[in-house]
């Protein structure tokens, strides 16, 4: 299976390939007021408002930086209901691709509760990727943001 | 990152330096160095230049235009007189025309026989019997009826056109057949299709999906499953 790898916290990351719509450069983001740090914001992709999720405060404690290389993933997200929005991860050195095996994802990391649930980890190199699984990485709260405001709204 | 902390050893010890780099010995270009791939890679870890955000903005916030209106593709090739497509998601390459032996007692008007392509022993099968036309024969003006507005031009490059063997592939099953020339692929939409005119004389239409129109040329669009299936009822 082919993996995107991507950097946020400075820790490298992989996502299914099959999960990607698009990788897109950074944009200018319009801001979400209220909504939590890791909203990096609403961008506009083909007329459409996607919010971007910014990796580098969701996994790790600095927003991502303003690089070349830093861009958005965008992917399919969905909620309950059979509902399904693209959101837009924000995410450093979006540069590589890699080959690998369900079952090189065998490593397991250190289960910390009340943190992101993010899946099980590979040995690249020296170093360690670890596989993304957006559903699990999303906190319960952004499902609620993303697929009930408007109801609340019109009420 | 500074692009300037880039170790450039490219330029001191490898390929474009005095090549006195150890690791040369195992990479052969510095191309296929890991240490290369990492300068590469740094030159992104820069600010965007001024302007570069905003306009990726501007361009992702327009509808996407150019992909839309094509749902498939397919490679268009020439058998004789008549112009047919075969759908793109079969075609493995197209190779030049080369020897095609025989297969003692086997070998018949659908399967020509063996070619060697990359090594390997493909059966050819001719498209030309199995849809009733004749091969080979050079394109010429007064020789494709239905396209009146066939330029000198078009036939100048038709007379060099060079035949070649097209390696199709389907259920993990490759196969063969030459072709008079091939023009290349095109994309279109699946609405776009055409039904054939039942009057057209040889097998074209009975193992056609339809036919679609491509620089003023009809062109018909093979159905793969049929066209297989034909082809390797002779291995039964």
């Amino acid at each position: 299976m082919l993996f995107i790898v991507f950097k946020a916290g400075n820790a490298n990351y992989a996502l299914e390939a099959s999960q990607v719509i698009e990788v897109i450069p950074l944009v200018t983001l319009r801001a979400c007021p209220g909504a939590p740090a890791y909203i990096a914001g609403l961008a506009n992709y083909r007329g459409t408002g996607v919010p971007i999720v910014d990796l580098g405060r969701l996994v790790g404690d600095a927003p991502c930086a303003v690089y070349l290389s830093t861009r958005i993933i965008l992917t399919p997200y969905a909620g309950g209901g059979n509902q399904q929005r693209v959101i837009g991860l924000l995410a450093e050195t979006v540069t590589n691709t890699v080959e690998r095996e369900e079952a090189d994802f065998s490593q397991n990391n250190v289960a910390v509760p009340g943190t992101p649930c993010l899946g099980k980890l590979a040995v690249n190199g020296t170093g360690f990727i670890q596989r993304v699984v957006v559903a699990q990485l999303m906190p319960k709260e952004l499902e609620h943001m993303l697929f009930t405001e408007p109801e609340k709204s019109a009420s | 990152m500074n692009v300037t902390t880039i170790q450039d050893c490219w330029n001191r010890i490898g390929v474009q330096g005095d090549m006195s780099c150890p690791e040369l010995r195992r990479h052969i270009h510095c191309r296929n160095c890991p240490t290369f791939e990492q300068g590469a890679h740094a030159l992104l870890n820069r600010q965007p230049p001024a302007g570069y955000i905003e306009e990726w903005t501007q361009f992702l916030a327009r509808a996407k235009e150019t992909e839309a209106g094509f749902t498939d593709a397919a490679l268009v090739f020439r058998i004789g007189p008549e112009w047919l497509a075969l759908s793109a998601r079969l075609c493995v390459e197209i190779v030049t025309m080369r020897p095609i032996r025989r297969v003692p007692h086997r070998s018949d008007r659908m399967l020509m026989g063996l070619a060697s392509v990359r090594g390997e022993l493909l059966l050819c099968f001719s498209l030309a019997n199995l849809l009733g036309l004749e091969p080979g024969s050079r394109l010429e003006p007064s020789a494709e009826s239905s396209a009146a507005a066939e330029t000198s031009a078009a036939a100048n490059a038709a007379s060099q056109a060079l035949p070649r063997l097209l390696v199709a592939r389907k259920d993990r099953f490759n196969l063969a057949f030459p072709v008079d020339e091939v023009m290349g692929l095109h994309r279109f939409h699946r609405d776009t299709i055409q039904a054939i005119p039942a009057t057209v004389a040889h097998a074209v239409p009975q193992f056609s999906r339809g036919m679609f129109t491509a620089d003023e040329r009809k062109i018909g669009l093979l159905d793969d499953e049929l066209v297989f299936h034909a082809l390797t009822k002779v291995l039964a």
